[in-house]
């Protein structure tokens, strides 16, 4: 481990609590950072509204802006997470939540969700297509692990084939959805590109409980998981049961992915750009390495989403704009990488 | 069976989808003693040590280790006892040297516990054993396949287990550390009693650091023993079809190839 790497998760821990608390006060109503932390102290411990702040200031932070603030902050690390683990199993640093086809079939899911409208199955969407989203992403991650299991050992390359094989076939799926969509599809194509818009309590506390024993079940693999990162013989002869701890440590940074799909639609590259970045920061230890992609992570997606909230005239679906930001970002470190290889 | 033997294989056969790797093979290991496992390429030099890691299973037959079978050890338990320094290591990830080593403590220090003093003076100690200090700080990635080659001697070294399997686990390095590494092993097995069992495709090598060695030929186990008594003319003609004369020296047999091209 890094003699520094403690420091700069600490450093990194401050900076969004910093984040947050800047970004609360962004937008359309202007509120300083002041304002905002005397609103959230006497809101949760005071019990009574603030003097001297303006009566619409605790609404606007507390019904409308925090939640999706603080979904940013979860979805943002929560794909971290999940990407630094697939990354280490699959040891692949190209890895990412969607190279299993979990988000597509989070996908497909929240699609089937939207169109089931049309066909006159009326469900409230605020319920049906988180769940259909999440029911989509187990599925997938099922059938994912049905197609490699002919595999005993459960090897890296069949595991992204058969990823890949399943999301071209979800996707084939979702374009027929869209096509059968006809006039909804503009409702599927802004969920099918991410988007934070209308985070509510609700969300929080669905993602939090399934966030909560997946962290869990992942930290205490942390170890096991700097030698799994070695390839599975190594870890084999080291003293892990690598096939058992592997499909423990896949459902669970699953889990993670289909909870963040199933809130904010498909949000790419953070996954796959903040381990790298942070493998750079902090050194390649998982003990270490993951608490640190949480974080920045959440940073990463909190800056990304006031951007989109706060400065640009019109919102601009989330997930455009982390591709827009990350893809040339991640050309540039991987040619970087291969060039300081050679 | 006395508890003596290390391993005990009995009639094992495997096979890679319904090709036959290995068949009907017997033989018993003892303690202290350093075994050459050689075979031309593709005699199953890697599975028989796979099978004796534990990490392939047999399609018949059973592995015992001191007198249990082999697949009733649990991984972390087996990982006390046994080590691999495997055929083809590729790191995809920036572990540093020393990192890399101390893994080898894994599975002595539980869960979410550092590792002690000993397991670190136990990492330190072997880094000086096979002359790696130097390296301690560098990445894994940034090393030459030799230098990566000790690193991963050191961590099966830093295991610390009584018994160590080599799979051509010496195929990268030049003959100054081969001879070094070997030279290691020879005084692991003589201070502390450890059985190494070693592919190797260097026959002279074999010949001069071994007490025994095993040879494959066509899925079988063509013979054991003493290096004295299986490397001959005979042998070689026959499992390796090369024309050679062993030359049984007071130390050790020395073969000459028969280069006539």
């Amino acid at each position: 481990m890094r003699k520094n790497a403690s420091t700069i998760t600490v450093l990194l821990a401050a900076m969004l609590f910093g984040g947050i608390v800047l970004a609360t006060g962004m937008g359309y109503l202007k509120i300083s950072p002041l304002e905002v932390i005397h609103v959230l102290y006497s809101h949760l411990f005071l019990d009574s509204p603030p003097d001297g702040i303006n009566e619409v200031f605790p609404f606007v932070i507390l019904d409308v802006r925090l939640p999706r603030i603080l979904i940013a902050v979860l979805v943002g690390g929560g794909l971290a997470v999940a990407g630094c683990v697939f990354q280490a199993i699959l040891l692949n640093p190209l890895a990412d939540p969607y190279t299993l086809g979990i988000s597509s079939g989070a996908a497909f899911g929240a699609a089937v969700a939207l169109i089931l409208g049309i066909f006159g199955i009326i469900l409230p969407a605020w319920f049906s297509v988180p769940l259909f989203a999440f029911l989509g992403a187990i599925i997938t991650l099922y059938v994912v692990f049905a197609i490699a299991s002919g595999d005993a050992s459960l090897s890296s390359n069949t595991l992204i084939l058969s990823g890949v094989i399943v999301s071209a076939i979800l996707s084939a799926g979702i374009g027929f959805i869209k096509y059968l969509a006809d006039e909804e599809v503009s409702v599927i194509i802004f969920w099918l590109m991410g988007s934070l818009v209308g985070s509510s309590w609700t969300d929080i506390i669905l993602i939090t409980l399934l966030f909560i024993p997946a962290l869990t079940v992942i930290m205490f693999f942390a170890r096991d998981l700097n030698i799994m990162s070695l390839g599975s013989q190594t870890s084999d002869t080291l003293g892990i049961d690598t096939p058992r701890v592997r499909k423990i440590l896949l459902m669970s940074a699953s889990l993670i992915t289909a909870a963040c799909v199933s809130v904010s639609g498909i949000i790419g590259f953070i996954g796959l750009i903040v381990p790298h970045l942070l493998r750079l920061l902090v050194g390649v230890d998982n003990r270490i390495l993951l608490p640190a992609c949480f974080i920045a992570g959440a940073i990463l997606l909190l800056f990304a989403d006031t951007i989109t909230r706060a400065y640009l005239p019109a919102e601009l679906p989330i997930g455009v704009l982390t591709s827009l930001i990350g893809g040339p970002f991640f050309c540039y470190i991987f040619r970087k990488k291969q060039l300081g290889a050679r | 069976m006395t508890s003596d033997i290390v391993f005990h294989v009995e009639n094992c056969t495997f096979c890679y989808s319904n090709t036959d790797v290995l068949n009907t093979i017997s033989f018993h290991l003892f303690p202290g003693k350093f075994y050459g496992l050689i075979g031309p390429n593709g005699s199953g030099k890697s599975t028989l040590i796979n099978l004796l890691m534990g990490t392939l299973q047999p399609a018949e037959g059973k592995v015992y280790f001191r007198g249990k079978l082999l697949n009733t050890f649990s991984r972390r338990n087996l990982a006390q006892h046994l080590a691999l320094v495997p055929q083809d290591i590729v790191i995809g990830f920036d572990f540093s040297v020393y990192d890399i080593v101390l893994m080898g403590r894994h599975p002595h220090v539980p869960r979410f516990c550092h590792p002690s003093k000993e397991d670190l003076a136990i990492v330190d100690r072997t880094l000086k054993l096979l002359d790696i200090e130097y390296l301690k700080e560098r990445t894994v990635t940034h090393l030459s396949g030799g230098e990566r080659q000790r690193v991963i001697v050191a961590r099966a070294l830093a295991q610390n287990t009584s018994v160590l399997m080599l799979d051509e686990a010496t195929s990268n390095l030049d003959i100054e550390h081969t001879i070094e590494i070997l030279r290691v092993l020879r005084s692991r097995i003589k201070t502390s009693g450890n059985t190494v069992i070693a592919a190797i495709h260097d026959l002279n090598l074999a010949a001069a650091f071994c007490d025994e060695l095993l040879v494959l030929h066509d899925k079988r186990l063509y013979t054991i023993g003493p290096v004295q008594r299986v490397l001959t003319d005979t042998m070689l003609k026959e499992v390796f079809s090369v024309n050679a004369k062993v030359y049984q020296s007071k130390q050790h047999p020395r073969i000459e190839y028969d280069l006539v091209c």
